[in-house]
């Protein structure tokens, strides 16, 4: 008896565990497919890494959330976005579009990119102007919350030079 | 009978699982470059040297710019173990050495042009700003702002895959949900002009901001002319 209530129990975490689970990823699924924003400036090697596929990004390139732009030894790409938020990325650069949100009508937004390594410029744009530190850099060992500006982010990696 | 499955167990799979899904980078990184874990149960001689920090595994660097208008931002530098740091001079800068090492930098702009220069030559033209306004309550352009759209037009020449952002604005007169509406009418009306003086639709995106973002600021129920306008972003 004991035990057939403990096997209940079970099955009932095991299913609110479940949905709880189906319920977090649902956000990301229909995150993708949608223009976050567009490559203005390609210079060399510039490639968006998308759904396991590698393709070349000219000038007019759609980026979306959850795309990794990756630049060669030559390469540099500049990106404007929705919100007018505008991204530089120099040589030997791997950056991850982590998520983009954007309510054009509210300003309502959010903004995560991560620069793995190389060299990042940033314009913040509207989502900023509207909630200052919703847009957020990352490093591999820091966040930077943005309050409205231009700065550079290097991310130098001394085991790899 | 004994269930095959504890829950212990699934949770344990769970967690698994959501670490999988969102495993970050860093962690993975700093551990690969550190020293292997030895288990010995014997009590170890504490030796000076090993508590000498080791070379910093990551040098990483964040500079303020000035924007051209010689405005100046900020940026709160975050890592876990330190205290935020407020960059908010032109030319702050921080280095960061791995998790909760985050050292306050002092730039200036010949430095700054030196390590970032190429990048920030990387950067898309800013977003060229065109205003247009409106008669009261109508979607009609007024007779000076019809020759703003020829400016409109040599700004989308000039750039490599132009798009346009259209925004309409209202006055207070009126709730929110009729200004919504307004000021998207006026994007709209301005889009179509667009679209028959040969833009091609597709590249022209329309948004409507209704009340929220006044040129001059007034009470609610103000009629105001200068609030009564498209603005038009080319980028």
């Amino acid at each position: 008896m004991v035990k057939a209530l403990t096997f209940q129990r079970d099955i009932l975490i095991f299913a609110f565990l479940t949905l709880l689970c189906a319920f977090l990823a649902m956000p990301r699924a229909m995150a993708a497919d949608e223009e976050a924003g567009r490559v203005k400036v390609s210079k060399g090697e510039v490639f968006i890494e998308r759904g396991g596929k590698r393709i070349a990004a000219p000038v007019g390139t759609s980026v979306q959330a959850s795309d990794t732009v990756l630049t060669g030894a030559d390469g540099s790409v500049g990106i404007t976005f929705h919100d007018n938020s505008l991204l530089s990325a120099g040589p030997n650069s791997e950056l991850v579009i982590d998520k983009f949100v954007f309510d054009s009508t509210t300003h309502k937004g959010e903004f995560d990119t991560s620069l793995k390594k190389g060299t990042l410029a940033v314009v913040s744009g509207k989502i900023v102007k509207q909630s200052p530190e919703s847009m957020r850099i990352r490093t591999p060992a820091a966040i930077m919350g943005v309050r409205g500006t231009e700065f550079v982010v290097k991310v130098d990696d001394p085991a790899t030079n | 009978m004994r269930p095959i499955i504890h829950a212990p167990a699934i949770i344990a799979a769970l967690f698994f699982l959501g670490a999988c899904s969102q495993s970050t980078v860093r962690d993975s990184e700093v551990l690969s470059r550190s020293e292997p874990v030895q288990f010995n149960n014997a009590p170890q001689p504490i030796e000076p040297e090993a508590v000498q920090p080791a070379a910093p595994a990551r040098r990483d660097m964040v500079v303020l710019l000035p924007k051209p208008n010689g405005y100046i931002g900020g940026v709160v530098v975050r890592s876990e173990g330190s205290e935020p740091l407020l960059l908010n001079t032109a030319y702050a800068g921080a280095r960061i050495d791995g998790p909760g090492q985050v050292h306050a930098l002092a730039y200036d702009a010949d430095r700054a042009r030196d390590e970032f220069g190429s990048v920030i030559q990387s950067l898309p033209s800013r977003p060229a700003n065109f205003v247009l306004y409106f008669l009261e309550g109508k979607d009609e352009l007024t007779p000076e702002s019809d020759g703003e759209v020829t400016r409109i037009f040599s700004e989308l020449k000039s750039r490599p895959d132009p798009e346009i952002w259209v925004i309409g604005h209202t006055d207070a007169v009126g709730t929110m949900q009729y200004n919504d509406q307004l000021s998207l009418q006026r994007a709209e009306r301005v889009r179509d002009d667009l679209v028959s003086r040969g833009i091609p639709a597709e590249s022209i995106e329309v948004s409507g901001r209704g009340k929220r973002e006044p040129l001059v600021p007034t009470s609610e129920g103000i009629s105001e002319p200068k609030n009564r306008r498209v603005e038009i972003n080319v980028r």
